[in-house]
């Protein structure tokens, strides 16, 4: 335990200006990845002209479409990072079918983060085992809800026909008229203008468009991370007493304020990494640490949202409908997974079994997260390619 | 009859007893449990920024894997 990070004060702790600069930062942050969702959107539309579809056409098979969500995430290692830029994407034209299985690679992708942490605990076998169990849990969760929701969604297009009519309800119900001027749009605009003029000395739109997605890919990845490390410090506080409060109030309470501890740090990567440790103590055990991981995964969902309020204009719904996919992806997966007696002990048992394994061999952890997270997915990639 | 229902009684007290008993050492461990996570969770500080140990981890697994796969 004491081998992680040094403490950081909690927030009643700290002065109130450092307070004060800490949420001038936090807002300048959210504005930069609003600026830079938008820039990819911008710059996407650019580049591809009317024919995204065309140039995403090797993800159009679904399983190729999520080992790149899945692959992209374990490498970048968030996936506000990931779903922040497909939104933006969305926004440039890329169609919702092939977002879809994106986002849900996205999901299973980010997973591999505290599983990387529970690694730090090898040294001591029985503290690895549950560490290595609490983190693989999450695992489990998001690969056996993929296996569920994504055959579904071929068959039946559930989260897309969900999240449609919800994107089109929040467009109207609350008054933004997303086809035209809206006060996102004003706020955003300077930055929008700004970021098309570093780009206007290029040759054509293509470079142009090309330019802005990288540069809207740069910030993301700098906003993501930035904002992470200062909302850790603003907020344990308030997770502190988030996480007291939950303490036997059953797995409701535990996914509530796994939820709620993910949106106040905006990344699932903090919360999922911050109670492997909790687990490998052996003070939460994995039937408590299930809940709350789950939890994690609607509180992300916050991100995606938060980077469609940046898109105006006609596909603005089409981001806002991506987004809200992501949300009821993992909402459903976890009424049909948790709520449903029979499929809830899966991920537990999963992780269980894996831990045992990883705990009698180190090379069973390589196999798992090598085969799962990399070679697998780009062994599947280049099979469909052939 | 009435000794029957005499022993029935003190049977049927002692069984309660001892589900009552059973009861509070189930109670005592939830709250000993309940009273050491809080503790724990006194301590967040120390584990909010576990996601930035990922390099570390990955170093000290690396260490452990090649000892393991040396003294094989």
């Amino acid at each position: 335990m004491s081998s992680h990070a040094p403490s950081i004060p909690a927030d009643d702790e700290k002065p109130t200006t450092s307070q004060w600069l800490s949420w001038v930062l936090v807002v300048t942050l959210i504005y930069l990845l609003l600026a830079a969702v938008g820039a990819i959107g911008d710059g996407f539309k650019m580049a591809t002209g009317n024919n995204a579809k065309e140039l995403f056409a090797f993800a159009t098979n679904p399983f190729v479409g999520l080992m790149i969500g899945l692959v992209a995430t374990a490498l970048i290692q968030s996936s506000s990072t990931v779903t922040s830029i497909i939104v933006g994407m969305v926004a440039g034209g890329l169609p919702i079918t092939i977002a879809i299985p994106l986002i849900m690679g996205a999901n299973i992708g980010t997973s591999l983060t505290s599983t990387i942490v529970s690694l730090g605990h090898v040294r001591n076998g029985e503290e690895f085992r549950r560490a290595f169990s609490a983190a693989t849990v999450h695992d489990a969760f998001n690969i056996v809800a993929v296996m569920i929701l994504l055959p579904l969604e071929l068959a039946f297009s559930p989260l897309q026909h969900t999240a449609e009519a919800l994107a089109g309800f929040i467009a109207s119900d609350t008054g933004v008229d997303m086809k035209s001027m809206n006060v996102m749009k004003m706020l955003l605009s300077p930055a929008s203008d700004l970021l098309k003029g570093v780009v206007s000395w290029m040759p054509n739109k293509i470079w142009m468009g090309a330019a802005l997605i990288v540069i809207g890919i740069a910030m993301i990845l700098f906003v993501v991370s930035a904002i992470g490390k200062v909302l850790r410090t603003v907020m344990v506080g308030k997770a502190k007493d988030i996480m007291h409060r939950s303490i036997g109030r059953g797995p409701i309470s535990g996914m509530a304020s796994g939820a709620a501890i993910t949106v106040l740090v905006q990344s699932s990567s903090t919360t999922t990494s911050l109670i492997v440790p909790l687990a490998g103590t052996g003070v939460f055990n994995l039937k408590q640490v299930y809940p709350f991981t789950l939890g994690t995964n609607i509180g992300t969902c916050i991100t995606a949202l938060l980077a469609a309020t940046a898109i105006s204009g006609p596909t603005a719904i089409l981001a806002m409908q991506i987004a809200l996919v992501h949300l009821f992806f993992n909402i459903f997966g976890i009424v049909i997974i948790y709520m449903l007696p029979f499929l809830r002990g899966i991920p537990p048992a999963i992780a269980t079994k894996l831990a045992e394994l990883a705990q009698r061999n180190k090379l069973y952890v390589v196999a798992y997260m090598g085969g799962v997270f990399f070679v697998l997915p780009l062994l599947m990639i280049g099979i469909t390619q052939l | 009859m009435p000794v029957n229902k005499h022993r029935e009684t003190e049977n049927r007290i002692q069984e309660l007893r001892q589900s009552i008993d059973e009861l509070e050492q189930q109670l005592r461990e939830i709250k000993s449990t309940e009273s050491a996570q809080h503790e724990t969770l006194d301590h967040l500080d120390e584990y909010i920024n576990a996601v930035d140990t990922k390099v570390s981890s990955l170093k000290l697994f690396w260490g452990e894997l090649k000892r393991e796969w040396a003294s094989l």
